[in-house]
């Protein structure tokens, strides 16, 4: 038997024709007889090559057994069920909500794997088009850049390899940090990641606009480099109030604001008391823009330094409207 | 292309083609392989030998382009396409999480069930990483709205009812009732808000209650494209303004004047309407009877 040396994407097609048409598991002796490209070499070689090759197939979603039955010779074959999509039929309701999902995720340019979404839409038989058309969703634009660091990072995130990261924040030089990344998330039109910083020794955040560049770590691509702390959990993290975020210890405040527009603030500071909310925070520079934002409408009536502080803020709003004076 | 890639595209193409005897157009499979017909026709050559290295013709599998089309004459059992890969089942799960996590009600629903069905189709590789890859990628909503009120304005735009509300409208600084035609929602960086049959737009958190009528209507647009678009480049509606900010200037076709005033306070300081004068006068003034109550 002639065995020719194969392309790559041939050899691997080839290889889960043969193991999906197979009646009893192939022994990779015999893939070895049929695959020129298993031919030659020491076993050893040969065999790493075939693992690379299984692991290949497990990505795009293929699975091969090893199958050690008593009555047949051990071999390989290729587990259809496991590997294979079932049937599954979506309700209209299901295909719309799908829709509308793909098609803000397909629109927005940041938006991670969007060749794997238009792939798995097809998959399923679904396509943007059937959107429901009184609800649409929009990431908003995003950051200069994001564009392929979401779908780096997200790799790295699922791979668990560790990161090398240059990044600036606003008038500061870059720097350069290792960080695991733990999580990922899309806030208003920004993409952040969230990982272990082993400059600090700890969890922090980076907006992905301010990552100049990001290296993942080549090294044993197959194996992680960290484990994401059973403890760790994103959701609190990304939906903590800015109030409650660690700038300093906990300042009780009390703000006045007009009964008919209290319900505006009341998801975010609770309930008022005659007209006055009382609530606990760890970023008072926070409230104070809440409080500024409210204008006329809104008084902080405690702590006093948060009084000043607001003082000194309007007064550099007004000293900079009247400068053109 | 990518050998993976490559791989994903052959598994999906094959028994989807195979499915229709008449042939796919090129266009269409480009579509959704996210290809170029020239890559598909390579794609096409360099795949068309797949069988048993040592196998006949018949034993191979048959695919071809011819006039514009893709047909497929053998499929072998190449009659299914892979189970969802890594990549595919991230991105399905982002894609849906905003409206998994804080989407109208009957949305919410559907969406959150359609997760979980997803993940069964997942493959074995995926469905190791699915559950963490859901908890550790996420897209924040803001979750500012009233559960309530997002239900009702559900509803009103699937059964066309007429809504009455109270709402804020923040441009006017102007809180009353509304009479609304509310035919869809919109959720744009993570906020929701309605759009009304007469073009306008209403932040969702802003209505302090909202009840359906029995008074139903005929929508007289069911196209939400305006409105988003409105949204994504922060047209609120109101004058023309130029502002400054750390001495940079900026133009905005449209600011509504109390929302400008807001906005211009929430810089501190680094920034200054420049034009119209009247803006200008208005946030002085605004701002010495804020400071009044400090000092």
């Amino acid at each position: 038997m002639v065995a020719l040396a194969m392309d790559r994407l041939e050899r691997l097609l080839d290889l889960v024709h043969v193991l999906q048409t197979a009646r009893e598991p192939v022994p990779l002796s015999s893939l070895r007889e049929q695959f020129a490209d298993y031919g030659d070499g020491a076993d050893e070689s040969i065999r790493r090559k075939f693992e690379r090759d299984k692991a290949e197939l497990a990505n795009i979603g293929l699975v091969l057994r090893y199958v050690d039955d008593d009555d047949l010779e051990p071999g390989y074959l290729l587990d259809t069920e496991a590997s294979y999509l079932p049937s599954l039929e979506l309700g209209e309701s299901e295909r719309a909500v799908l829709a509308t999902a793909a098609r803000a995720a397909l629109s927005d340019p940041s938006f991670p794997h969007r060749r794997a979404l238009r792939l798995a839409l097809a998959k399923l038989g679904a396509s943007p088009d059937e959107a429901d058309p009184s609800i649409v969703i929009s990431h908003g634009a995003a950051d200069d850049g994001d564009e392929g660091r979401v779908e780096s990072l997200g790799a790295a995130l699922a791979a668990r390899k560790r990161v090398r990261l240059t990044h600036r924040k606003p008038g500061s030089e870059a720097t350069e940090r290792e960080v695991d990344p733990y999580g990922l998330f899309l806030r208003a039109g920004a993409w952040y990641l969230v990982g272990k910083d082993h400059r600090s020794d700890e969890v922090r955040f980076f907006r992905l606009s301010r990552i100049e560049s990001a290296e993942v770590n080549p090294k044993k691509p197959g194996t992680p480099d960290f484990a994401v702390p059973d403890d760790f959990d994103l959701r609190p993290r990304i939906e903590t109030s800015p109030l409650h975020y660690d700038v300093h210890a906990t300042v009780t405040a009390t703000v006045r604001v007009d009964e008919d527009v209290a319900f505006l603030m009341e998801r975010a500071w609770g309930t008022p008391q005659g007209g006055v909310f009382t609530l606990q925070t760890e970023n008072l520079d926070y409230l104070l823009d809440q409080v500024l934002m409210l204008g006329t409408r809104a008084e902080l009536l405690s702590p006093p330094e948060g009084r000043a502080r607001l003082a000194e803020a309007l007064r550099a709003v007004l000293e900079a409207q009247e400068a053109a004076s | 292309m990518s050998v993976p890639e490559d791989l994903s595209r052959f598994l999906f193409m094959v028994p989807f083609v195979a499915a229709r005897p008449e042939g796919v157009p090129v266009a269409e499979l480009c579509e959704q392989l996210s290809m170029t017909p020239k890559a598909l026709g390579k794609l096409l050559e360099k795949v068309a030998m797949v069988g048993a290295p040592d196998g006949g013709p018949d034993e191979m599998v048959e695919i071809y382009l011819e006039g514009g089309r893709v047909f497929v004459a053998l499929s072998q059992r190449f009659t299914r396409p892979p189970r969802f890969s890594v990549e595919e089942m991230l991105a399905l799960l982002v894609a849906l999480a905003p409206l998994r996590e804080g989407a109208p009600p009957t949305a919410l629903a559907v969406a959150s069930d359609l997760s979980d069905r997803l993940v069964q189709l997942a493959s074995e590789r995926a469905t190791e990483l699915a559950p963490s890859l859901r908890d550790h990628v996420r897209v924040s909503v803001d979750a500012a709205e009233s559960p309530k009120v997002l239900r009702c304005l559900e509803q009103a735009a699937t059964e066309r009812r007429v809504v009455d509300a109270e709402y804020y409208t923040a441009g006017r600084d102007a809180f009353g009732a509304r009479r609304l035609k509310v035919i869809g929602l919109l959720q744009v960086r993570g906020a929701w808000y309605a759009a009304t049959d007469d073009g306008k737009i209403f932040k969702v958190e802003r209505f302090r209650d909202a009840a359906l009528t029995d008074e139903t209507f005929e929508a007289t647009t069911l196209d939400l494209t305006a409105a988003r678009e409105r949204l994504e480049r922060l047209d609120f509606g109101g004058a023309p303004v130029e502002v400054e900010i750390d001495g940079e200037r900026r133009r905005f076709d449209s600011f509504a004047a109390h929302a400008l005033r807001r906005w211009v306070r929430g810089w501190r300081g680094r920034a200054r309407i420049v034009a119209p004068e009247e803006a200008r006068q208005a946030i002085i003034e605004e701002t010495r009877t804020l400071l009044a109550r400090y000092e």
